[in-house]
């Protein structure tokens, strides 16, 4: 079990990513704000020791999206429209960032946690791999189709950089 | 990081309530029921918990619903009620979920097809939920299909992709479906489209360069329909 100043400092460093995760799921502050809870909640039960400050993210990560698809899964929670989602979040600056925002949240939940965690967190393919715990070609084929129904989106490439590996 | 993604999720960052809220949460659950849990476990009779055991492994194994996909040649996964692989006729990885399966086999077959055969309703519609985020079209038959489709000597997307041709060519028959990809009997079927007149037939629909339907009775969704 970890400590109070643990989770503290947890919290302080990488509740913005916890929350954004849940953003991206839950369309929904409400449930946001439950699963955010539930993370640091079980940071503190149950996280491991960790290797460095990277694995230690790496796992927050993981736990929330898990977190929020089990939540996703339940009959009882309150279901949104992401118009609902973007008039609870304060708006970015630009406004093609804020399509882009819009365009992601409206994605299949695959393509969104590949396509938040590679072009946002920076993660490669392989350590998205480990922290969905999917295959890695799977990966690549989730970051391709999800970059392609991106541009479908916004009519145009939401960056100039090609997917590391991709085909 | 690109600046158009960090100025999209800059903004969204965590709320002071929400890091509080979280804190409160851990400072009541400090020396809580964590111990109870473990007394809970104590006492279930041992039998019990070796029959849950028993029962899930037996549960694990059984295959409940069968998922093809079919390229230029089909891959059919037994699926458990678990949504897991438990065996599959083109090899490749077990006990992996069928999603990731269907992924990886999509990635190795270009313009591939998912046919999701048999099972329960509530397992059906899941799989296909997910499975139609692959990006391939999906479509379900039922075991009855999956029958006469084997007795024909093809997979369930062929048969029904051979008998919407047959429609259209009588002359066709299964073997030469067998001897061409989905992609190739698609193409086949939309070039006899475009030379019939205008019209519908009572077993076949036509979109506007899609494949008919097939004659055999499903779920009605239309053949080749792109999610």
């Amino acid at each position: 079990m970890k400590t109070e100043d643990q989770v503290e400092r947890a919290i302080a460093r990488y509740g913005d990513a916890v929350a954004r995760v849940c953003v991206l799921h839950l369309k929904n502050q409400a449930d946001a704000e439950d699963i955010f809870q539930t993370v640091f909640l079980r940071y503190f039960q149950k996280a491991p020791e960790f290797s460095s400050d990277e694995h230690e993210k790496a796992w927050l990560l993981r736990v929330a999206i898990n977190a929020c698809r089990d939540l996703l899964k339940s009959p009882w929670r309150r279901r949104v429209t992401s118009a609902e989602v973007l008039a609870e979040l304060p708006a970015p600056a630009n406004e093609e960032a804020g399509d882009l925002l819009d365009a992601v949240l409206s994605l299949p939940k695959k393509y969104k946690d590949v396509l938040y965690l590679h072009y946002y967190e920076g993660y490669t393919a392989v350590q998205i791999a480990e922290i969905l715990d999917k295959n890695v070609n799977t990966v690549y084929t989730l970051l391709s189709r999800g970059r392609q129904l991106l541009k479908e989106k916004i009519g145009g490439a939401p960056d100039g950089q090609p997917v590391e590996g991709s085909l | 990081m690109d600046s158009l993604w960090k100025e999209a999720f800059d903004a969204v960052q965590a709320t002071e309530q929400q890091k509080e809220r979280a804190m409160r949460a851990v400072k009541a659950s400090a020396g809580q029921a964590a111990p109870k849990r473990r007394l809970a476990l104590r006492t279930v009779p041992a039998f019990l918990l070796a029959a849950v055991i028993v029962i899930g492994c037996a549960l694990f194994f059984t295959p409940t619903i069968a998922v093809a996909v079919e390229g230029a040649s089909t891959v059919t996964l037994s699926v458990n009620p678990f949504d897991r692989v438990i065996a599959s006729d083109g090899g490749g990885d077990l006990y992996i979920s069928c999603e990731d399966a269907v992924e990886r086999l999509l990635a190795q077959a270009d313009g591939a097809g998912i046919t999701i055969i048999g099972g329960g309703e509530r397992q059906r519609s899941r799989l296909g939920e997910s499975l139609r985020d692959c990006g391939a079209p999906c479509d379900t038959a039922t075991e009855q299909e999956a029958k006469d489709a084997a007795a024909a000597g093809l997979s369930v997307g062929k048969y029904r992709a051979y008998l919407a041709w047959h429609e259209l060519d009588a002359s066709v028959t299964a073997e030469d479906a067998a001897c061409l990809s989905m992609r190739q009997i698609r193409e086949k079927i939309a070039a006899l489209q475009g030379e019939e007149p205008s019209g519908e037939t009572e077993s076949t629909q036509s979109n506007s360069g899609g494949a008919g339907k097939g004659g055999a009775k499903g779920n009605g969704k239309q053949y080749g329909k792109k999610s």
